[in-house]
């Protein structure tokens, strides 16, 4: 789950060079709109709420990135990442407002009950299986998105050199704007499964959110595949903290590696050497 | 107009009532100023350092000596959180002097969600319910801090060490290319910025009687950060001014009843003044560089406008 949160981030950052601090609110916001599409309207299939939330979190960000950071994109980093701070506190405030303060329960729409293999201990919920085939789905359609069509194309040439793509007469502005759709349609819809696993608050963003950055970094930022492998390694790093040590320390244990990978290896295991340019 | 009336009735008690708050904001957005703005380094998990300071300071009064009597264990517990945030400071200063822009940024905010995560597990300290502290430090002596940091500040800024720091800040290449250190003021920097934030924390534990770990969280930073940007990145008095109102602001925000939008407003105001107006309400300018003020009072002189 972390890995197609990290999957957004990664993309974002690839392309602008920013570290997009809103993502995790993007995920809030996708998640409340699901919920409440599901449990105001009885009977709609769980496919409508994910799509709902796909389509709304990643409008959300496209009006985020032409609001706030369009306009200081040939300013000083700090600001575009004051402004990202900014929006993400403000996003969780206005959420806040409108759906209330308090946690809303997602409706059950997986079937209960879970595939035992007695003689390894281990069992698999249907839930947490449906949630993993969905995020395959979701990585394949996005690696062949990014890989073999023109867009696609568009887009890693903006990650590139971003003059030299415009000069190739490749709309910059509108790439950014699709990467940003595409980065928070999939944190929207990794918010609706994570809601379906927790409950859904204003606040849930921010755990996962940061979760996911520490793995975008651990996998190399703006690669692809380290996004993922940093995803699943933070995963399974968490689970193990939270299952032999106490779920409290978690998030100051994912900082800890965060800091750890960029004092000693600030590339991350599959990132490309940067080089300043003087 | 009645709204406006009863802010101005209700204003002066409120800002005698919140005298020691202001007085320790004054002095935390100055550190984060020292950081963020004089070196350009940017940090916003700055209420890590000022958990540090309050909870060491905290640790002295609550559990130290308390035959030494009020006013030495006021210093001793002064002393204490410099030093404690100081080496917290240079703690992270490692790791934080390979990175630049986002990463330390994050990495700051991993630093005070590490902070306020042990805090919540720190049994001695009263873990997640907080800890009684007793009041020692008077408006009077908080004043008088805020005072000695903004003259100690003034100094450093306009000392051969503050222009190092600057001219670091304005082009780190160039910079080292004539010789700065880049390790080691970035390093004094950090440590004197954290040992800042010890101090107002230290105030900050004695002169309110609760702690929690709940109070240092990440909207405390923003808090901070809101300052600093409102104020203008790198101006004493801009910055110290801003400090002043946005602690009255949700005061100002309770006489409606409109708590609830504290951080709203806050971030709104943050992110309003980063589209706006990036260099702050005074810039780069100190107050005595006003036009009004200029022609009878100018203590910076010319060379103020660094």
């Amino acid at each position: 789950m972390y890995a197609l949160i990290a999957l957004g981030y990664t993309m974002v950052y690839g392309i602008i060079a920013l570290i997009n601090f809103a993502h995790g609110e993007f995920l809030m916001m996708g998640s409340f709109l699901g919920a409440l599409l599901i449990n105001r309207v009885q009977g709609t299939p769980l496919i409508v709420g994910l799509a709902l939330a796909m389509v709304s979190s990643g409008l959300i960000a496209v009006v985020t990135e032409r609001v706030a950071y369009k306009p200081l994109r040939e300013q000083p980093k700090i600001f575009v990442l004051t402004a990202a701070i900014a929006v993400s506190v403000l996003l969780q405030n206005v959420a806040r407002l409108i759906f209330g303060a308090s946690a809303i329960a997602f409706p059950a729409a997986f079937p209960e009950g879970s595939i035992n293999f007695d003689g390894l201990g281990i069992w698999i919920e249907y839930s947490q299986l449906i949630i993993v085939v969905l995020s395959v789905v979701l990585m394949v359609q996005l690696w062949y998105f990014v890989n073999k069509t023109k867009i696609g194309m568009a887009m890693r040439a903006t990650a590139q050199d971003i003059e030299a793509a415009r000069l190739m007469g490749i709309n910059t502005d509108r790439i950014i704007s699709i990467t940003f759709y595409i980065g928070a349609s999939l944190a929207g819809a990794v918010g609706v499964l994570y809601g379906m696993q927790y409950s859904v608050d204003p606040l849930m963003g921010v755990q996962p959110g940061l979760a996911a950055f520490v793995a975008a970094v651990l996998g190399g930022i703006g690669s692809l595949p380290g996004a993922m492998i940093g995803g699943v390694l933070i995963g399974v790093i968490e689970n193990l903290v939270a299952g032999y040590l106490s779920s409290t320390y978690q998030s100051a244990i994912t900082f800890l590696i965060l800091i750890l990978v960029l004092s000693i290896k600030p590339t991350g295991l599959l990132g490309r050497k940067t080089v300043v340019k003087v | 107009m009645d709204t406006v009336l009863t802010i101005f009735r209700e204003l002066g008690p409120t800002i005698y009532s919140s005298l020691e708050l202001i007085g320790v904001y004054v002095i935390l957005a100055l550190s984060l100023n020292m950081i963020n703005g004089m070196a350009g380094m940017f940090s916003i998990g700055h209420a890590g350092f000022w958990a540090v300071g309050a909870y060491s300071a905290a640790a002295v009064t609550v559990h130290g000596p308390v035959a030494l009597g009020g006013p030495l264990l006021l210093v001793i517990s002064i002393v204490v959180a410099m030093v404690a945030a100081g080496v917290a400071g240079f703690i992270l200063a490692v790791p934080c002097l390979r990175l630049t822009g986002d990463y330390l940024a994050i990495v700051t905010l991993g630093f005070s969600i590490i902070i306020v995560t042990l805090l919540y597990n720190f049994e001695y300290m009263g873990a997640a319910t907080g800890v009684s502290t007793p009041i020692l430090a008077s408006k009077g002596v908080i004043w008088f801090m805020v005072l000695l940091t903004l003259i100690v500040y003034y100094r450093l800024q306009f000392s051969s060490l503050g222009r190092t720091i600057q001219a670091l800040r304005e082009d780190e290449i160039a910079a080292q290319s004539v010789g700065l250190n880049r390790v080691r003021l970035k390093t004094i920097v950090f440590v004197i910025g954290a040992a800042m934030a010890g101090l107002a924390g230290a105030l900050y534990a004695s002169s309110q009687t609760y702690l929690s770990p709940a109070g240092f969280e990440f909207d405390k930073s923003i808090k901070l950060l809101t300052m600093v940007v409102l104020g203008g990145l790198g101006s004493i008095t801009g910055v110290a001014v801003a400090a002043v109102l946005l602690t009255l602001l949700p005061e100002v925000l309770r006489l409606f009843s409109l708590d609830a939008y504290q951080m709203l407003v806050f971030s709104g105001m943050l992110l309003v003044m980063v589209l706006l107006r990036p260099q702050g309400l005074m810039g780069r300018y100190e107050i005595w560089d006003l036009p009004l003020l200029r022609r009878y009072w100018r203590p910076g002189g010319a060379e103020s406008k660094s």
